[in-house]
Formats: structure tokens, sequence, C-alpha cells
């Protein structure tokens, strides 16, 4: 799922440790701070907007212990598994938080390597099929 | 006080000044026990641990405020394994032509 090395430039499906995401919900404020994926297309992220989408990666052990082996052989709507890739342990993309974040601050986790890890073509291919389940509630294809 | 000092928070639970971690609690006596110098002499203190993050640490996860922990959705009926997910990525990707623009090639 994982590349041995990162791709040259930020790309989607590339994983950022410690990325802050502060948002007013409802009049709320909820602060997060962990790693993220990137959801964004390569070609929306060159464009000269701001923001890029990102989701939450939580470890898979946050989830209820019930769940985990469907999160591993892909049964759970709003999770995406991924494996374990030290030092990051087993985790899942959570689709239910799913944030809008300036560009700049992923360059800037770039720049002082909190860019972690980036997919393969095949990791990509599977998560857009899990995003379109996520939303579609069908399977594509 | 016998040349102890305290801190009293709401009554009967008193965090201790005589330790770094503010994580220590310590649990007072009874009224009447607490104002008897012999019983604060002896320091029979009762001591817990409690979920109170000391002001160094700055918490990553779970985020303030967060569930500790996740709901997860099950549907088994529309479980995709990882390689089926390729599968039908790449098919998705084909059919959306440059727009999805997922290399298929490799």
């Amino acid at each position: 799922m994982f590349l041995p090395a990162l791709r040259p430039e930020i790309s989607q499906g590339d994983i950022f440790e410690g990325v802050r995401v502060v948002e007013v919900l409802g009049g709320r404020e909820e602060d997060y701070t962990g790693p993220v994926v990137l959801l964004s297309h390569d070609c929306e992220f060159d464009k000269p907007h701001e923001y890029a989408l990102v989701a939450r990666v939580s470890p898979l052990d946050s989830a209820p212990r019930s769940s985990w082996n469907d999160i591993q052989h892909g049964n759970a709507l709003n999770a995406i598994y991924l494996p374990a890739v030290a030092p990051r342990p087993e985790s899942f993309i959570n689709l239910r938080y799913i944030h809008r974040l300036p560009k700049d601050e992923l360059r800037e986790a770039n720049i002082v390597g909190r860019r972690a890890t980036s997919m393969t073509d095949d990791g990509r291919a599977a998560m857009l099929a899990y995003l379109y389940r996520f939303f579609a509630r069908a399977l594509p294809g | 006080m016998n040349g102890t000092t305290a801190v009293i928070v709401p009554p009967a639970v008193w965090f201790s000044t005589t330790t770094a971690s503010p994580a220590e609690v310590v649990t007072l006596p009874e009224p009447a026990e607490w104002q008897n110098p012999t019983v604060l002499g002896s320091r029979t203190y009762l001591r817990f641990r409690t979920a109170v993050v000391p002001r160094g640490v700055r918490p990553t996860y779970p985020p303030a405020g967060a569930p500790a922990v996740e709901e997860i959705e099950v549907m088994p009926q529309l479980g995709m394994n990882f390689d089926e997910a390729v599968r039908r990525g790449r098919l998705l990707a084909e059919r959306l032509g440059d727009a999805a623009d997922v290399d298929v090639g490799d």
C-alpha cells in the first residue's frame, strides 16, 4: 500500500504526522493534532487555491476491538485500513473526519520532515474505491 | 499544618503541593481527623492517580474533547478487501478517465 520512499512531490495518499486542525463547528471549537492523509488529487493540490482536503488517520486500537477484524478486511464503511509502517501502528483513515486545511500547512510539514509515507498507485486506487463506497453506499464498478 | 502546605480544592480532595506532578492527588481524612495533628503528623494519606495531564505534555491523540473510541459502521455486504478495492478503484478510474488520473499502468 505504501511506497518504500516518498514521492518527489506532495501527492494524494501521502500521510503527514503531527498536523494540527482547528475548526469551529456549530460554535464549538475542535482541535486535533495527529496524522492525516491527503485526499485531494495531485492536480487539485497543484492548483493555486489555498486549501486541500485531508482525513484523520487513527490508530486501530482507538476503534472498538470488536470492529478491528472488519476494518482490517474492508467491511467498515467509514474506515480504510492502513497496515503498520514503523513507527506508526496499524491504523485506519477515518472518513468521518475530513477537514479542509491550508496547503501551506502540508508544505511546511513536508519541509520539516513530517511527510511520512506515500501510497502506491494501488493504494490510491483502493482509496478512491473506499471513498466512493463511503459516499455512495454502493460498490464502484 | 505541621509544616505542610496544602491547597483545598473541593471538600475532601486535596492536590498535593509537595510533589512536582500535578497528576498526584491525595484525599483528605475526614475533617475531624485531618485537624488532628497526630493524624497529620503520621501522613497516612490515601494516594491515587487521576487523568490530569501535566501541563508540560501536549496531548496529540485522542484530541481534546473527542471520544476515545470511534464509532465504526460495519456493512459486510459492501465489504471490499484491499485487492478488491484496487480492482474496483482502477475500474472506476478508467471510467472517469483523465478526471481521476490514477495511473493504471502498474
